[in-house]
């Protein structure tokens, strides 16, 4: 169930101020409780929605904030931190935690059955021979402040969230546009946000589902933002399989201890590159010096939603 | 930012702004909406939509052709977010419907891919051209000013100069709990940045310091009253 996932996910404690605003982020959040009790006949609950959700977390955390319920299918997540970074440049608020979460439930597992676009084994994310995606669950949560508040609340960054943008392919509902132009789209807002140039990027987290259309369409787009640099491109989904919404929460924080670590993980499962991928994914952990690292994810729809981190006092 | 268009399809309805249009959001079932004036495009048929997604396409084509920007030749940066309480909960429940299925069939695709919630608003980007920010944000009552506000801090911080914004719902399933607090209807609002001299517009948009959304000087509590309000005070 999605609350016994919050409580893990917060099973250590955690301070932030009191009026901390909260972005949660879904793309199914509790639909497994919501289908139990309709499958049980009963009057079904909205326990499993988000807004619900969320009041939990808030009580539980005792933060008395406003909140956003962002659902942006697998861009969900980018998008709330996105959202919480808006939030606290605009002056709205300087705290934001953003928490996300999606479980793999019977609803989610035959859907992408349906679709024939889940591999028979654990994906291999940007490898020539791939098969699909793999699906995984998870939560994460982020707390984002200001530079003032961070200071006089005395916490020392992880890192800095320098540039962030969601778009639209606007071309097809499950299809990623092939030349990748609604992710590169996304990619060059958020560095415009950030003051920085495409060389000034160290690391690619990318969304990596394993799936051809994806995989291939990142490619064609980091080639032409990075105007075909070789740089570190990874995805974590070989690992720990796809999260959907939770995905990009997780993987930015995978993003954080990048920078602070100077490395990047492997792509779990990948062996021999797709085309276009030669030199960026490796199978192995590439010591790098990572400056500032761009994380991806796309999804359903043509969301793309992008974050750029660079380094913070911890790193 | 002003708010240039108006598009709805309530109970009462469907409607745009600018043609003074009767506006009412009540509660009732919203007539058969299988006919929405949508341009049609070659990547889906329109027979394939769920009813969310239908509700939705047509409030918000209303509302870019009550702004003058429903024709387009290029993709544009113009964003949009819409509240919802329930979602694509029907679709779900008919998608789960097909997995229950015991005669060993494949659950439906079609009906998988529109289970989720900001799918009308991957359309909408498709069949208008607009590749701006897009998010659904849930919510626990109809007509929540979520998606206005969003949409305004968009435009605040110069992710985008133009922002649909706005609520859909569509009925409620039987047996919901909370289903009273719905009232199925999808309102959208355009808002531009700085529309061009002479444009017409329905008035300024604006945050005080509380973050309450003013519509000229009156502070707006919910989508419903803001499209009320503008039909009040059209600045042609």
């Amino acid at each position: 169930m999605v609350y016994d996932l919050i409580d893990r996910v917060f099973s250590r404690p955690v301070s932030m101020p009191s009026d901390t605003f909260l972005v949660t982020a879904s793309t199914k959040a509790g639909i497994d409780q919501v289908l139990d009790s309709y499958r049980a006949g009963k009057t079904c609950s909205r326990e499993g929605f988000l807004p619900h959700i969320s009041d939990y977390i808030k009580e539980k955390l005792s933060i008395t904030g406003g909140s956003y319920h962002i659902s942006a299918a697998c861009a969900s997540s980018t998008a709330a931190i996105a959202k919480g970074a808006s939030l606290i440049k605009s002056g709205r608020c300087d705290s934001v935690l953003v928490c996300c979460f999606d479980l793999v439930t019977e609803f989610v597992f035959s859907g992408f059955c349906s679709l024939q676009a889940m591999s028979p084994l654990p994906c291999t994310p940007f490898d020539k021979n791939r098969k699909g995606m793999s699906i995984g669950e998870g939560a994460a949560y982020l707390l984002m402040m200001s530079p003032e508040k961070a200071k006089e609340l005395n916490k020392k960054s992880m890192g800095d969230l320098l540039g962030w943008a969601v778009s639209n392919d606007a071309t097809h509902i499950t299809r990623p546009d092939q030349d990748g132009k609604g992710l590169s789209l996304a990619i060059e807002q958020a560095l415009f946000e950030a003051g920085l140039d495409a060389d000034d990027i160290s690391a690619v987290c990318a969304h990596g589902t394993g799936t051809f259309y994806n995989d291939s369409m990142e490619l064609a787009s980091y080639r032409d933002v990075f105007n075909n640099r070789v740089l570190p491109v990874f995805s974590i989904k070989g690992a720990i399989g796809h999260t959907l919404g939770a995905a990009g929460g997780i993987e930015a924080a995978v993003s954080l201890k990048c920078l602070k670590e100077n490395s990047v993980p492997p792509t779990v499962g990948f062996k021999e590159p797709e085309d276009g991928a030669e030199g960026l994914v490796s199978s192995k952990v590439c010591k790098a010096d990572v400056s500032y690292i761009l994380s991806t994810n796309s999804g359903f729809t043509g969301v793309n939603a992008v974050i750029i981190l660079g380094k913070g006092a911890e790193s | 930012m002003y708010i240039t268009g108006l598009g709805w399809v309530t109970a009462g309805g469907s409607g745009k702004g600018h043609n003074s249009d009767p506006f009412d959001f009540k509660r009732g079932g919203i007539s058969d909406i299988s006919g929405a004036k949508i341009p049609t495009h070659p990547a889906f048929r329109k027979g394939r939509l769920d009813r969310i997604s239908l509700l939705g396409l047509q409030a918000a084509a209303n509302a870019l052709d009550d702004a003058g920007l429903y024709e387009w030749e290029e993709k544009r940066g113009t964003g949009i977010i819409a509240s919802t309480v329930y979602g694509c909960l029907k679709t779900d429940l008919d998608f789960y419907d097909s997995v229950n299925q015991e005669n060993g069939n494949l659950p439906e695709p079609n009906l998988f891919t529109h289970t989720l919630s900001n799918i009308f608003l991957g359309y909408a980007a498709m069949l208008f051209g607009i590749t701006g920010p897009n998010y659904v944000l849930y919510e626990k009552s109809s007509s929540s000013i979520s998606a206005l506000m969003s949409a305004m801090e968009s435009i605040e911080l110069g992710e985008t100069d133009t922002m649909l914004a706005g609520v859909c719902d569509i009925e409620p399933p039987d047996n919901f709990d909370g289903a009273e607090d719905v009232i199925p209807g999808a309102l959208f609002a355009v808002i531009e940045k700085s529309p061009d001299n002479g444009k017409k517009n329905f008035g300024r948009l604006s945050l005080d310091g509380k973050r309450n959304i003013l519509l000229n000087k009156t502070v707006i509590n919910d989508m419903a009253m803001c499209v009320r309000e503008c039909l009040k005070i059209k600045n042609y």
